[in-house]
């Protein structure tokens, strides 16, 4: 259903009857909660009155760039607060990308912290890509939507702070799986840290 | 106790963003860089660190999936735990009262329109003006534009743009009238949204970090033409069937076309074309869900003859009120004409002659 209405609802441009968007918007709010693009009414009588003493033409683009110019720029209104700025400039994006682990099914991607993929089967390693493919997927749903190649792994706290012993353990527990194994604390996925080093 | 109150804050703005259903916490511990993520339910409530903030201190990152077809991954909110940190909050003005997120983290999105202005106000606190450390001395503040597709309105995969940027000291000051900056040329069809992004700079073991980013939907201004017919057309025959296109009518509005007898005289409330009121938003339609992008809509009215029924001057315009200017009617269209079929009558009896 999804797919069917997404090419009208990318495109929020109707030409189609009165009735026949009235019902279609119901059907798409109630099949995939995509309605925001479509909500309004077409037949109810606004009971909002309008002040008819206060009507004007709307705004012609003349009009808006004498008013855009006069207008005093953000970074003079800011002269109180601003301080020169240095060489090196902070990095503002999201780092969560970068920041993370990116698991692809073919169709979807989900994200996991760096350092979480306990176990990758050789035949697994397509599953693990660089730039995100498809749309994403909360990991949760990801990890259900794949469970036949994909699991988790519990593992203790301490071995995820990097406790050597611990982590031998756990990883000739899972050396045999054919699956990808995701490391878990209380079922979050969770990074195991190198041991540090001495 | 320091941390306990920052978690309850932060909790607040899981059940706001728990309303997506698909959002996580990522905890990242400072001193050695584990990473925890944690999903969180539906129902939000309470949000404790399952994970004990170490000696240095952890980041708490808030991310959401966005509705529906949106499939972007934004960051909600973010607090640092122990770690030195100064605060910022953001408050932005707009006519239209519409707000996505959480205010009280100032990461939330407001929107206006692009012939409007809107307003920031700053406020930061807790640097440490004397200090060795550019962290504890400045924040840092850039400003960035992004245009939307002016089809989909969509923010998928368009080029952000850095505007400006600056250091901030501690502070409070309020910049208005602020005015979108996305199409100068052609300020009335801008479409996008401007990004302002507070960040820390990185110190102690910290990276940058983002403290605060407010957002501002830029939404064109709304257009109508009409087909089959011109100003000062005079029809003799049966009017014919009208198209009327209207395009980007504002996400929160209400948009009709009117005829009344006479020139056109700007505030006049004419008689209301049945079929043509278009009704978006909570404001106008309560019964409805309501829109998040503007609308775009193709009329036929084939009944004009209904309101002018008798020869004489008449004028078509086409009204749409919105958040702007106390929800005053603008006119997006006005068309006279005349209506004179004694000229077809008389035309008609001529050619009946012998």
């Amino acid at each position: 259903m999804k797919n069917l209405l997404s090419g009208l609802l990318n495109r929020p441009h109707s030409r189609i009857g009165i009735s026949g968007l009235t019902a279609f918007a119901r059907l798409a709010a109630g099949a995939c909660g995509c309605a925001t693009l479509f909500g309004g009414s077409l037949h109810a009588q606004s009971k909002q009155p309008l002040d008819w003493a206060k009507a004007r033409d709307v705004a012609a683009n003349g009009n808006v760039r004498t008013e855009i110019a006069a207008a005093k720029p953000m970074l003079q209104q800011l002269s109180t607060m601003a301080q020169p700025l240095g060489a090196v400039r902070p990095s503002t994006g999201n780092s969560l990308y970068t920041k993370s682990i990116i698991l692809f099914d073919g169709e979807t991607h989900t994200l996991i912290p760096i350092g979480a993929v306990l176990h990758l089967p050789e035949n697994l390693r397509n599953r693990v890509i660089t730039k995100p493919q498809g749309n994403f997927t909360y990991w949760p749903n990801f990890l259900k939507r794949n469970a036949t190649w994909l699991g988790t792994k519990e593992v203790p706290l301490k071995m995820a702070r990097g406790d050597t012993k611990l982590a031998e353990d756990v990883l000739r527990e899972t050396s045999g799986s054919n699956r990808l194994l995701v490391s878990v604390y209380r079922e979050c996925p969770i990074s195991v840290l190198e041991a540090p080093r001495r | 106790m320091k941390t306990r109150l920052i978690l309850l804050m932060l909790a607040g703005v899981v059940n706001a963003g728990a309303q997506t259903s698909e959002a996580w916490v990522r905890q990242t511990d400072l001193t050695n860089g584990m990473i925890y993520d944690i999903p969180l339910t539906s129902t939000g409530g309470t949000f404790q660190a399952p994970l004990p903030v170490s000696e240095i201190g952890s980041s708490f990152e808030l991310y959401a999936r966005g509705t529906a077809w949106d499939t972007t991954i934004y960051l909600l909110d973010t607090k640092l735990i122990r770690a030195y940190a100064p605060q910022v909050t953001v408050q932005v003005t707009s006519e239209d009262s519409y707000s996505r997120g959480d205010p009280a983290s100032s990461n939330y999105v407001r929107r206006t329109r692009a012939d409007r202005p809107f307003g920031l106000t700053i406020d930061v606190a807790g640097l440490v003006p004397a200090s060795g450390s550019q962290a504890e001395r400045q924040v840092y503040f850039a400003t960035y534009k992004s245009s939307y597709n002016a089809t989909t309105f969509s923010a998928l995969n368009q080029t952000q743009t850095l505007i400006s940027e600056t250091n901030l000291g501690n502070g409070t000051v309020s910049l208005t009238p602020l005015y979108q900056e996305l199409n100068l040329v052609t300020p009335t069809t801008a479409c996008g949204e401007h990004v302002y992004s507070f960040v820390r700079y990185a110190s102690d073991g910290v990276p940058d970090t983002t403290l605060v980013q407010s957002k501002v939907e830029v939404w064109p201004v709304a257009d109508a033409t009409i087909d089959n017919i011109s100003a000062g057309q005079v029809i003799t025959d049966r009017i014919p069937a009208l198209v009327l296109h209207l395009k980007n009518l504002y996400p929160d509005s209400r948009t009709f076309a009117q005829v009344y007898p006479g020139a056109a005289v700007l505030g006049t409330a004419g008689t209301m074309i049945k079929g043509t009121e278009r009704l978006y938003g909570t404001y106008y339609s309560p019964q409805t869900v309501a829109t998040n992008v503007p609308q775009n809509q193709d009329i036929t009215i084939d009944d004009l003859s209904n309101y002018a029924p008798t020869d004489g001057i008449y004028t078509l315009e086409v009204i749409t009120a919105s958040p702007f200017f106390d929800r005053a009617p603008e006119r997006l269209l006005t068309v006279t004409f005349e209506v004179d079929r004694v000229i077809s009558s008389r035309g008609q009896l001529s050619t009946a002659e012998p």
